[in-house]
């Protein structure tokens, strides 16, 4: 019988600023050995605007195991897309994520794997339409199942990153593989909003006047209180 | 039930209570985490626990290992690791180190450390309310009691002056105690309320005189979070109107006031206990302290949404990484004023300093000057988010007697507080969730956030101590 393997991702949102990566592996296989477990793999490729917390994604442990994480800005949470550091040792400009879920045996039907990923501030624009935004376009992750003690007669066309072959363990790397990603016209996009640098002569102008206003309000108000509690001192003084 | 059987509003009960509902909260937090993606544990718990994990797990070779040059006391090595090691850990090593039996005892043993500091903050207001402020406020609003030692000075009260004094004590120590956003910041893990002992019993230290504990206690807020640093200037007004009789005082300039024996003391022993605990701190874990604790705040560039206004500058702003495709073009003078550090850095520290130097001037008025003075560093700080609140709302309880405000004054105020906040929460929703463009009009109610809370702050100021 010929294995089986199918993927579908959508994104959910696709706005906002902290999006789910839905991936839907359908899966059809007959193992012949009830000891046998299937281990899914899937590979992600991210752009700058987006990135994941691996911290975060600890805590879905009991769903998959984040096995590696490589990539421009990894580790630059908090910064906006434009001031990620450039030529950082050798990760390449997209974020690569592996994650890894062992599946039961006599795997048949629907493995959903949900990816939390997060958008950061992409780079200012001169808009005239005031509120301008960007589109992201990605894919959703290459799908990899293999299964112990079983050889899988699945269609492969599919070329395999060298990151992902790189990860997934020597063990399971040496078994046949199902292969599976989503084709490019069903690639994943999210909108993110981006600030409008012809608003910047109003926001330094608007931003120093207001600081400068209430800083002069409070001082004025701030002694007129000390000259009043003074006041009050040099009278309990007089009157003692 | 019969009335006599009905529990009494003491402050026993009320901290009972208190311990209680953040007990309760505690063990809801571990059954609600366990079940829900989305955590009732704050983000920045995790990060402490982690860091705590890293402290007391050092790893081989060179990962994992604190980088200062000590690292062992005659013979016996630390053996700590480096809780730098967990990125956005920005926090003074010794809350890793006081958090490492979350590793080893329980996680969520960090969170029972947070809800005791609450309960005695708690104490320790009920304690200054009932023994100096209220016995204060109950003089009149032009009066300050004269220097000497605070503890012995109480007279022998009527019962039942003695009873309402109580009474109040306990009502606003149960303001903070019962406060929402203090016990669910300490339940969700957040670490403020450490720090807001350690300002607490610094201010309790002060009120009682003894000036070289509060000069220990306000290098180690100090370390801790160096905000705490703006008390010192109100303080060394106190010292001199405590250690000095009205008449050498009389013949004090205004300089010499600030600057004399008494007050160098106390300069001397907050300073050399803030060294002292960074030195300890980059000996043993070396140039990452430094950086994460002190040097990053310095520079970190805000750029994400928050209360400030500030915020859409940085942003339009923020430096790229990639070299500029064509030649900068010089900025006007008045240009690079405006975006220099200095325009925020001016009006922020100028007013702290300032409102400190100008009521500091009396025991009695060391409430109102810290308050004042933690307002306008979190209203003027180029980043604000909700637990900065907090720095001011600790010491809101403790202020209240000596205000005199009508109730559709006091009302106002709460509304316009909060409804500065509303108003930029329900903006700054739709741009984080719904991803929509907003950042033009959060930046306008960024502006209102600054103005209100002003607004607010001004009404406090008159109410303070005004006649009735």
């Amino acid at each position: 019988m010929v294995s089986k393997l199918s993927t579908n991702s959508t994104l959910s949102p696709s706005y906002g600023s902290h999006p789910t990566i839905i991936t839907d592996v359908q899966i059809s296989l007959s193992p012949t050995n009830s000891d046998t477990t299937c281990t899914l793999f899937l590979h992600y490729e991210l752009p700058p605007l987006l990135f994941v917390d691996p911290y975060e994604l600890e805590l879905r442990g009991a769903e998959y195991q984040v096995l590696e994480t490589r990539g421009r800005g990894k580790k630059e949470l908090e910064r906006p897309v434009h001031a990620l550091p450039v030529n950082e040792g050798d990760d390449d400009e997209e974020v690569e994520v592996v994650i890894q879920r062992t599946l039961p045996a006599e795997t048949t039907g629907p493995a959903r794997v949900e990816l939390p990923i997060h958008v950061r501030y992409g780079e200012p624009v001169a808009s005239s339409t005031s509120k301008p935004y960007t589109v992201q376009e990605f894919s959703g992750p290459t799908v990899v199942l293999t299964c112990s003690d079983e050889v899988l007669s699945c269609d492969r066309t599919t070329t395999l990153p060298q990151f992902l072959l790189d990860t997934i363990p020597t063990s399971l790397r040496d078994l046949s593989l199902c292969v599976a990603s989503q084709s490019p016209e069903q690639s994943l996009a999210i909108s993110a909003p981006i600030g409008n640098t012809l608003d910047l002569p109003t926001v330094e102008l608007g931003t120093t006047a207001v600081v400068l206003a209430c800083f002069a309000w409070v001082a004025w108000e701030a002694w007129r209180a000390g000259a009043r509690l003074r006041e009050g001192a040099s009278s309990k003084v007089k009157s003692n | 039930m019969t009335a006599s059987s009905l529990p009494s509003f003491t402050f026993r009960n009320v901290l009972i209570s208190s311990a209680l509902l953040r007990v309760g909260l505690i063990l809801y937090s571990e059954w609600h985490d366990a079940r829900s993606l989305v955590k009732y544990t704050d983000v920045d718990y995790r990060v402490f626990t982690d860091a705590a994990i890293f402290i007391s797990n050092p790893g081989a070779g060179d990962e994992n290992q604190a980088a200062g040059p000590l690292q062992g006391f005659f013979g016996f090595n630390f053996g700590f690791g480096s809780p730098y090691t967990r990125e956005t850990y920005r926090y003074t090593p010794l809350l890793a180190l006081l958090l490492t039996p979350n590793a080893w005892l329980h996680p969520s043993f960090g969170k029972y450390v947070f809800a005791a500091c609450d309960l005695l903050n708690g104490w320790l207001i009920y304690r200054m309310l009932l023994t100096e402020i209220i016995p204060e406020a109950d003089q009149s609003p032009g009066e300050s009691s004269s220097s000497g030692s605070g503890a012995g000075k109480r007279r022998k009260l009527n019962p039942y002056l003695e009873e309402r004094r109580e009474r109040m004590a306990t009502i606003y120590s149960a303001v903070h105690l019962l406060n929402p956003l203090v016990f669910s910041i300490s339940t969700r893990g957040s670490s403020e309320s450490v720090l807001s002992l350690f300002v607490l019993a610094t201010l309790y230290a002060a009120m009682n005189e003894n000036w070289d504990w509060a000069g220990v206690l306000l290098g180690l807020s100090t370390h801790w979070k160096i905000y705490p640093v703006v008390y010192g200037v109100s303080l060394l007004g106190v010292i001199t109107a405590t250690s000095y009789s009205s008449r050498e005082r009389a013949k004090m300039g205004r300089i010499a006031t600030l600057v004399n024996p008494k007050t160098i003391r106390f300069g001397i022993v907050s300073a050399s206990t803030f060294v002292l605990l960074g030195a300890l701190c980059y000996a043993i874990w070396g140039y990452p302290f430094l950086f994460e604790s002190y040097l990053y705040h310095v520079h970190r560039l805000d750029h994400r949404h928050n209360f400030s206004p500030y915020f859409y500058l940085t942003y339009l702003i923020y430096p790229s990484s990639s070299p500029p495709t064509a030649e900068a073009v010089p900025l006007p003078w008045w240009n690079e004023l405006i975006r220099s550090p200095l325009t925020s850095f001016v009006p922020q520290m100028g007013l702290a300093l300032g409102t400190g130097l100008a009521f500091g001037r009396t025991k009695r008025d060391l409430v109102f000057a810290w308050f004042v003075q933690t307002v306008v560093f979190v209203v003027f700080n180029k980043v604000c988010t909700s637990q900065y609140f907090l720095w001011y709302l600790l010491l809101l309880p403790l202020l209240l007697p000596e205000l005199s405000m009508s109730w559709r004054r006091a009302f106002s105020c709460i509304v316009v507080w909060a409804a500065t906040q509303g108003l930029w929460l329900s903006e700054a929703y739709k741009l984080e969730f719904l991803g929509e463009n907003v950042y033009f009009s959060l930046w306008v109610r960024g502006l209102i956030y600054v103005m209100g809370n002003c607004w607010v702050l001004v009404q406090i100021m008159k109410a303070y101590r005004a006649t009735r």
